[in-house]
């Protein structure tokens, strides 16, 4: 029998790791955002800089998950669990498509977090522009 | 508790009233209902069409659609009802505050029994040749014959003897004539004025020049007309006692290039400028003797502007630069070209109604005690040396009682105005460098921040104008922008074009050079380094005192107590509010 314990530990970790790239690369948006101006010009594309650079930090990481990241982190994993790699091995990639929905989904959620907080503490509207304006959500609906 | 009036007569008077009805604008008198009565001989005066202008543009602001829809009814069933209900309207944003109701009189001289003296007192009539005689003991014959429709041409001997019955003979016509009363405006503002009296007391102040036409004629004699036509509608059963009189008397501070000799020779009496401090010199000896002011007038605010080594407004030279395309700009002594430029000594004569109307600095008590006219005058520090000179004027100048509220949280009205003052430039001049004068598209942008205001057509129109009056408006010729109020103050304070910029009630003086389009309204704050970094500041600063109401447009008032919120919470570069 395989160990279960190192599976689920292994699981678990890498979910963690998934919510940490998440929060770290919407950290990083926040700070790129951060720097774009506010504009009283009529025509200023300021909100759709900040929403760009939104999704674009948004797909970058998920593309280098999918690619590079994830798939050396589970190698990593992997390797670790030596008893029942063989077993232990697809059911950890079977979650793959999982890390990569938590991983977008906290840069999301933790991103939402930052605007929130921002605007409610006072220090900008910038980040809740990214979501919101023109009364519209993200401009649109 | 008093009620307030304020009577403008002629150009000057005007003018003192666009600078009482701009303090207004930026929050003076919050909630107090103020009526107005025009005095003018000359129906298509440019400054009395701007003073109009600017009162239509401030009932629009304060009027919302509902109270229109309402005046419009009223309109439809009471003959001669006031196009915006006053007492429903109030302060929006803290701006716009008080309450004013216009009315206007003029003398009608444009029809033939009317047209000049002559006809006027019907010299003719009777034995023409014993009133030819006495009328000759009273005025040259070139003064008893020239057109009036232009004003009184600063003949205030002839002025005050025409003013007077002109006005005691409508208030007659309209007692008498049925059809007449509903259209005489002056029969209401006498009217309000003796229901005042009646009640809590009326204060009438009066704004008028000593050196000119209309004004120099009114103020003599408006005392005795208005507690002349306040009899007529009691049948003397009037408490005269409850009118408080007091006004502002500006001697000469502009000048014009004398008329040439082609002029003179057409029309034979000519304002010319170069006499006005004469006028006023004389006018003074007269005001401080007259048994008619010294018994009527409780207190008088004699202003002026200094001598020699002092810049006075040249108004050939403004026009040339600003109003015209054509080099050799006419000097227009009347009608629709008669246009000169604010200035700072009129801001003084709002003031001084203002220190008038105040219970604080003048109580209903200490008026009861005057029995003669109590003469008040300002002095200033002044800077320069020689040819020039100019007053040193600090906020406090103009207006610096303490908050009567002993809580040190609730500011004084003077506060108020002074970071409205900072508020309405720094909006006029957002709105002027990048919108187009257009308040809409300012609007427009702050939605896509998330800050929605919707404001009607004639509301947005009004502001857009109004804020075209205050800080600069487009030249219909083309040439360069129209400097508006404010930048108009700067301009004839620190002269013309080309001296250095000067700090102003402590404001940065760039933002107010009249060639300024306003891109520099950054000036003011200390927001940030440039423009772009300041602008971004300035609307977090909004969003910060943005108080959202859902999905719901909020309007005009909760717009400007948004800019003044954020104008509050801004740092002012500058000794404003010190």
């Amino acid at each position: 029998m395989y160990n279960l314990s190192n599976f689920t530990t292994a699981i678990s970790y890498i979910y963690i790791y998934s919510a940490l790239i998440g929060i770290l690369w919407s950290f990083f948006t926040a700070f790129i955002n951060w720097l774009i101006p506010l504009s009283l010009n009529l025509n200023s594309k300021d909100v759709l800089k900040r929403r760009i650079v939104f999704f674009s930090v948004l797909f970058s990481m998920l593309v280098s998950q999918f690619f590079y990241v994830l798939e050396q982190y589970m190698t990593i994993f992997i390797n670790r669990i030596a008893e029942d790699a063989d077993i232990i091995a697809p059911m950890i990639q079977n979650h793959f498509i999982g890390y990569l929905v938590l991983c977008l989904v906290m840069y999301m959620f933790s991103y939402w977090v930052i605007a929130e907080l921002s605007l409610k503490l006072g220090k900008t509207l910038k980040h809740k522009l990214v979501f919101k304006s023109n009364m519209k959500i993200f401009g649109i609906f | 508790m008093s009620k307030f009036f304020l009577v403008a007569a002629g150009g000057t008077g005007m003018r003192c009233l666009q600078s009482f009805v701009q303090m207004c604008a930026l929050g003076m008198y919050p909630n107090r209902n103020i009526s107005i009565l025009l005095l003018e001989t000359d129906e298509q005066n440019k400054d009395k069409k701007n003073t109009e202008n600017l009162l239509k543009w401030y009932k629009d602001i304060q009027s919302s659609g509902v109270d229109r829809k309402q005046a419009a009814v009223d309109k439809m069933t009471t003959d001669g009802a006031a196009s915006i209900p006053s007492d429903n309207s109030s302060l929006v944003g803290g701006f716009f505050s008080a309450n004013i109701d216009l009315y206007t009189f003029v003398p009608d001289y444009s029809k033939d029994d009317t047209r000049n003296f002559v006809v006027l007192s019907q010299v003719e009539r009777g034995n023409s040749e014993v009133n030819h005689k006495l009328a000759n003991i009273f005025y040259e014959e070139p003064v008893q014959e020239f057109p009036l429709a232009h004003g009184y041409r600063a003949r205030t001997h002839l002025g005050s003897y025409l003013m007077y019955h002109a006005m005691i003979e409508d208030i007659r016509k309209a007692m008498s004539d049925d059809k007449y009363i509903g259209k005489s405006q002056l029969l209401k503002f006498i009217q309000q004025v003796q229901k005042a009296s009646a009640s809590g007391g009326a204060r009438v102040f009066a704004l008028g020049s000593t050196f000119g036409g209309t004004g120099a004629s009114s103020i003599p004699v408006i005392t005795r007309a208005i507690t002349d036509s306040c009899k007529i509608l009691t049948g003397d059963m009037i408490q005269m006692e409850n009118i408080y009189y007091g006004g502002v008397v500006l001697s000469a501070y502009f000048k014009f290039s004398p008329p040439s000799d082609a002029h003179k020779k057409k029309d034979k009496i000519v304002a010319q400028s170069e006499f006005f401090k004469h006028n006023s010199a004389s006018a003074l000896m007269y005001y401080v003797n007259d048994p008619t002011i010294l018994q009527t007038y409780k207190k008088l605010y004699l202003l002026g502007w200094g001598g020699d080594g002092f810049d006075w407004c040249d108004t050939d030279m403004y026009k040339k630069k600003y109003l015209s395309n054509d080099e050799e700009a006419k000097t227009a002594t009347g009608g629709k070209n008669q246009e000169n430029p604010c200035h700072l000594i009129e801001l003084f004569g709002a003031f001084a109604a203002k220190h008038f109307f105040e219970e604080q600095s003048t109580s209903q008590k200490s008026l009861d005690n005057i029995l003669s006219t109590e003469f008040k005058y300002k002095s200033l520090e002044v800077s320069g040396k020689s040819d020039s000179k100019n007053p040193i004027v600090h906020w406090e100048d103009l207006f610096s009682l303490p908050s009567p509220n002993t809580d040190k949280n609730v500011k004084s009205v003077s506060e108020e105005i002074q970071e409205n003052f900072a508020g309405l430039i720094c909006l006029s001049a957002i709105i002027n460098s990048y919108y187009d004068k257009s308040l809409n598209k300012f609007l427009d942008v702050l939605k896509r921040y998330n800050m929605f205001f919707e404001i009607d057509d004639i509301q947005e129109e009004a502001v857009s104008d109004y804020l075209s009056t205050f800080y600069s408006k487009e030249n219909p010729n083309g040439v360069k922008e129209i400097p508006g109020w404010i930048k108009q103050l700067y301009l004839t304070f620190h002269g013309e074009m080309n001296t250095p910029r000067e700090m102003f009630f402590g404001l940065n003086g760039d933002v107010l050079e009249a060639d300024n389009d306003g891109i520099s309204w950054w000036q003011l704050f200390n927001l940030g380094k440039d423009e772009k970094s300041s602008a971004n500041r300035f609307i977090e600063t909004m969003r910060k005192q943005y108080k959202p109401s859902g999905k719901n447009a909020q309007g005009l008032g909760d717009f400007l107590d948004l800019l003044r919120a954020t104008v509050k919470n801004t740092t002012i570069i500058n000794t404003l509010r010190n």
